[in-house]
């Protein structure tokens, strides 16, 4: 591979000063926060190059995976046209590809109502729904909008440009989260215990290096870092220079892409379109001001308010354990139905379906 | 034959293979074509698209590198900032 990101002396290079600074006396566990990172983490098999005594967690930074099972069941409702006030031939639903498979309470996805209704679009931009809406004037659109700061923008987006052009058969179920309360959640649990943060450098170069100061002030280690062998490697060697010296700050070795003041542009079109709201996360609960709403003056492009969905509504208990996987308390591999009830072609859980699930990426490369 | 002609300028910065993985978090590299202020025609490894302006927080202009997100813009490329930054790190890893 020719990226220099990857190069393999570089890498060792890296992998030599950590194992060389890493102090044997003690453990180091540090939480990637991110699904990408998961995924890069796996796929180059970045913890074996590393001392026993560092272990890498995954935590709840994949967007399809914290989605709560009552916003799943809200969405394929509103995908079979069971949800209230539909003439329920006429919705359409656009959605990432990463959200199909995920499985309703009662066994049933997008990926069903697919095959059967053909009403779910996969886009690749959220502004893909104007085409698809401008096309066909007779039907309504909803965008299942999930992501965390990186993504909301690009919902923003599609609402702001419908507004703007007068499309009105399009809307936006926002399941759209927020990173810091669940950092706050993490910091005040005795369980995890995490020593250091990997914080996703696609987020920050949205929001800024900000929203990590909680991390260092709760005496925690933080890296912003990038996707490649040797953005996660420096990250890794900075946390253990944090922790081993006692001197925690926010450390950014993303500089090529995430400026500290982040982008300006995007959070203002996210806070013009959306405003904080509580939200429910899977394995981790309702979470005060972590979601993002459509504000009151766009509620004609808010689905929730169009089809009366109740997020509220009751989940039903299972045996998978993707809630204690997102919390960092277990390995995938941990989990009773990990690559035996549970696999990628028969999920139970989200983080079996997503790409950038835990459980996908450790199924995938046999950790 | 796979061709990643306008690409492989920066395939020592990104990892090519990402780009055939079209998933919701992942930034891809473009070259912008041709752009007005709100949208722009890039060119992903071949293949050519329309991405929004809307969330890019600088000046583009043909010929530049911009990180896409889910098809909107949202960051400036440098190619020498990322040599830098390997040298940051290898340096880093001399202390």
């Amino acid at each position: 591979m020719n990226n220099i990101f990857s190069n393999i002396d570089a890498v060792k290079h890296m992998t030599a000063a950590i194992s060389r600074e890493a102090d044997p006396e003690r453990a180091y566990r540090i939480m990637e926060v991110c699904g990408t990172h998961t995924m890069s983490i796996a796929r180059y098999g970045i913890a074996s190059l590393l001392p026993a005594n560092i272990s890498l967690v995954s935590g709840p930074g994949c967007p399809v995976c914290v989605t709560s099972q009552a916003d799943i069941d809200n969405s394929i409702d509103l995908a079979y046209g069971a949800a209230r006030k539909l003439d329920s031939g006429a919705v359409q639903i656009t959605t990432f590809g990463d959200m199909l498979r995920v499985t309703g309470s009662d066994g049933r996805s997008l990926y069903n109502a697919k095959a059967e209704r053909n009403n779910v679009h996969i886009i690749y931009s959220p502004l893909d729904t104007l085409s698809l809406a401008k096309d066909n004037p007779d039907k309504h659109y909803v965008f299942m909008a999930v992501g965390f700061e990186t993504t909301t923008p690009m919902a923003a987006g599609l609402v702001h440009t419908a507004a703007q052009q007068g499309i009105s058969n399009i809307s936006v179920l926002s399941m759209c989260k927020t990173m810091p309360a669940a950092f706050d959640l993490l910091l005040a649990d005795p369980n995890a215990k995490i020593d250091g943060f990997l914080c996703p450098g696609n987020v920050s170069i949205i929001t800024g290096s900000s929203i990590y100061e909680p991390i260092v002030a709760a005496k925690k280690a933080a890296a912003i870092v990038g996707f490649e062998p040797m953005d996660i490697l420096s990250g890794v060697l900075e946390i253990i220079r944090q922790i081993n010296k006692n001197d925690y700050h926010v450390a950014n070795t993303y500089t090529r892409a995430a400026s500290s003041d982040g982008n300006k542009k995007a959070q203002a079109l996210t806070n013009k379109i959306f405003e904080p709201c509580d939200a429910r996360w899977r394995g981790l609960g309702w979470l005060k001001g972590s979601g993002m709403a459509i504000r009151y003056e766009y509620m004609d492009y808010d689905a929730i308010s169009l089809y009366n969905l109740n997020t509220r509504r009751e989940e039903q208990p299972t045996q998978c354990r993707c809630g204690d996987i997102l919390r960092g308390y277990i390995a995938p591999s941990a989990c009773p139905l990990f690559g035996k009830a549970c696999t990628p072609m028969t999920a139970v859980g989200p983080c079996m379906v997503s790409s950038e699930g835990a459980c996908a990426a450790y199924y995938k490369y046999r950790i | 034959m796979i061709h990643f002609y306008p690409l492989q300028k920066l395939a020592k910065y990104v990892n090519i293979e990402r780009i055939e993985v079209r998933i919701m978090c992942v930034g891809i590299p473009a070259k912008i074509i041709e752009c007005d202020e709100i949208s722009a025609i890039v060119d992903i490894s071949g293949s050519q698209r329309e991405i929004s302006l809307l969330t890019l927080d600088a000046q583009a202009a043909a010929g530049d590198w911009v990180m896409v997100h889910a098809g909107f813009a949202v960051t400036v490329l440098d190619p020498a900032e990322a040599e830098e930054t390997l040298q940051m790190m290898l340096d880093m890893a001399n202390e």
